[in-house]
């Protein structure tokens, strides 16, 4: 018999694991390269090749071609859109996000689960079915459109007669927001919600023993334990707000110059075969996803363990 | 402060928690609350601090109502179970948080605040280590951080909850006598819960013993463990031998032994007689004659374990230091000095 020495992971000291060196694997050496040459090999034809070639196919015509696609003016305006929606659109899910995993994470209430459910649908459903709910919704034959068309009068008691009248939203920029918003509602609230509810809610009884209000008990004790956490949702939050195509090309009306943020001009530019234009364009997005990809792994790299209980993406 | 607790209720769901609790806790004292997990214990203290609400009844403060009073109008510093300290703030910011969010005229200056939390620094013996991180600090130095942040605020009341239950025996036991010196040195009138009866036992002024949200009894930690007022004391406190015992007319009939009745004996049918071991003697007139079963010696100390003939109990004897050998199949007479008798539980 082989001797083996096996020593177990049990040691829990003080909430961390100190994880003890144990021998899993027993396949063949031979197994073994093949099974990294494949994930490898995967990684290089499925990921890497792709964005090779976007930023190769972007700089094909030269850098000054290049550089004419991406300072056109529809060009220029379609990043500014797109900067200025995700400039919208992360507050507000940042503030939503911290809301809802204030609210799940630290009360019990009934209908919580659905709750939780309810923050995951926008991973579920299907970005175009929810740029057509919009459509719906506010379109020319939607619910609301009444309240945009005509507004609604109202007699109120202190103001007397008041104008409610909404903007228009489909084929417009609030339509814009309001598909992203929907579409990356989840990255905060889910990033932050185990990680509130791992850390429980003693340290805030506390900073209210102590005689903290509500507010320093949450910025000087709630916020810098999830900022990390918050930091790592919103980076996730912007990489996909800047990047979101199916519910924006649905409710945006691809009007050039006013209601194309960059995936649709990219798009745009395609279908009229400007490839290397599109490509140009393209490698824009690419550079954003690839920035935040460094700055993610910094962030776990360096605040891992702020981080560990929401590891999951 | 002294602190008036009256008929507090609270539910969790279905579960009583707190079941019409009322309990005068003393301006200066060092109170136990002890009692197994789920006995309402950790809910009191936490009814206490206003941390929970009570459903029902009143707490009085110094004579004045403050069931409705505000966390941080309690002024009631608590120490939690794994101490929740503030992770991304150092010794020195854990211990002054509780005098830097004040607003107003009561805000210190900083020079104020600074000394202070030396004071308390020195107080808790943590001096040099100010600028550590809790994430940097051991178990016991994490728990007199928490104390000392506790106190900065010079609260009316320390509450501890479960105060030693996180850390190792050796440091549990020095800890222990430390707490107590530091009450004795603040004169802060101190609540700590416990399920450890040794720990209630050994620090405190008195103990509330609490089972299923209701306080079975309260008392120095001598009359608890001496006088137990309900089966459950005399189980949770110390160890016990039941012996099943029934009336009849003017005698007590004891697992065979018949004794003559007494005034104070509960009115029912079916009784239960509680011995501690150590008030079980071996005696030649003894009542009940029994066959030792088992012997167990630790250094000077010998237990016998016993086959009482007039029923099928076992009972445990412990022996005085210096008494003669017994040897298994031995035949003896025993006797109670001490019993407390109570009706049996379900009958």
């Amino acid at each position: 018999m082989n001797e083996q020495v096996l020593e177990l992971p049990v040691q829990v000291e003080q909430g961390e694991k100190v994880r003890a060196r144990q021998q899993v694997t027993s396949e063949p050496r031979g197994v073994q390269v093949l099974l990294v040459l494949g994930a490898l090999g995967f990684l290089l034809s499925f990921l890497l090749l792709p964005l090779l070639l976007v930023f190769v196919e972007a700089l094909r015509g030269g850098v000054h071609a290049f550089w004419v696609a991406i300072s056109e003016p529809d060009a220029l305006s379609a990043v500014k859109l797109t900067l200025l929606v995700t400039a919208i659109v992360v507050p507000l899910n940042l503030v939503f996000g911290v809301a809802a995993a204030w609210v799940v994470s630290k009360h019990s209430f009934p209908g919580k689960r659905w709750l939780v459910t309810l923050i995951d649908l926008p991973f579920s459903v299907s970005p175009v079915v929810a740029g057509l709910v919009f459509i719906l919704l506010f379109g020319r034959d939607g619910w609301l459109w009444p309240l945009i068309e005509d507004g609604l009068r109202l007699h109120l008691p202190v103001l007397g007669d008041t104008l409610l009248q909404l903007p228009r939203i489909v084929f417009a920029i609030p339509g814009i927001v309001l598909a992203t918003v929907f579409v990356t509602f989840p990255f905060i609230a889910r990033e932050l919600m185990p990680l509130m509810e791992q850390q429980g809610s003693d340290e805030e009884l506390a900073a209210l023993t102590l005689g903290a209000n509500a507010w320093q008990m949450f910025w000087k004790v709630t916020l810098p334990n999830i900022r990390w956490g918050l930091l790592y949702g919103v980076l996730l939050c912007s990489a996909r707000a800047m990047g979101e195509f199916g519910a924006v090309s649905v409710v945006s009306g691809h009007i050039r110059g006013r209601t194309n943020t960059l995936p649709l001009h990219v798009e745009i530019l395609y279908n009229e075969y400007a490839y290397s234009a599109a490509f140009a364009c393209a490698s824009l997005l690419a550079g954003t996803a690839l920035l935040t990809l460094v700055l993610k792994s910094f962030l776990e790299w360096r605040h891992g363990q702020s981080l560990s209980a929401a590891h999951r993406h | 402060m002294n602190i008036r607790i009256q008929h507090l209720g609270k539910r969790f769901g279905a579960f009583p928690a707190l079941d019409g609790v009322s309990l005068d806790i003393r301006s200066g004292e060092l109170l136990a609350l002890l009692g197994p997990s789920g006995s309402g214990k950790t809910t009191l203290l936490r009814a206490i601090a206003g941390l929970e609400q009570p459903e029902q009844g009143q707490l009085l403060f110094d004579g004045e109502d403050a069931t409705n009073l505000s966390v941080q109008a309690r002024r009631a510093g608590f120490v939690f179970q794994h101490y929740a300290l503030f992770k991304h703030l150092d010794v020195r910011g854990n211990i002054a948080f509780g005098l830097e969010v004040r607003r107003g005229a009561e805000r210190w200056p900083k020079a104020r605040i600074n000394a202070r939390v030396e004071e308390l620094l020195s107080l808790v013996q943590l001096e040099g280590l100010g600028g550590r991180y809790p994430a940097q600090l051991s178990g016991g130095q994490r728990q007199r951080v928490a104390l000392a942040r506790a106190l900065a605020i010079e609260p009316r009341v320390l509450l501890l909850d479960e105060p030693f239950g996180a850390l190792d025996a050796q440091v549990r036991r020095d800890l222990r006598r430390w707490l107590r010196e530091i009450h004795d040195r603040t004169g802060l009138t101190t609540v700590f819960v416990t399920h450890d009866q040794e720990e209630a036992l050994e620090l405190a002024d008195r103990v509330a013993i609490l089972n299923r949200g209701r306080i079975e009894q309260v008392g120095t930690p001598g009359e608890v463990y001496d006088r137990p007022a309900s089966p459950f004391v005399y189980g949770f406190v110390g160890e016990a031998n039941r012996l099943p015992a029934r009336l009849q007319g003017p005698v007590l009939e004891v697992a065979g032994a018949r004794w003559p009745r007494t005034a104070a004996l509960p009115d029912a049918e079916a009784l239960e007689v509680f011995v501690r071991p150590e008030d079980l003697v071996v005696d030649a007139e003894g009542d009940w004659p029994a066959t030792v079963g088992s012997v167990q010696r630790s250094g000077p100390r010998q237990r016998l374990r016993a086959q009482l003939q007039g029923s099928a109990a076992d009972v445990e004897v412990e022996l005085p230091p210096g008494s003669p050998a017994y040897a298994s199949g031995q035949a003896i007479r025993l006797a109670a000095r001490r019993y407390g008798v109570f009706a049996a539980e379900g009958g």
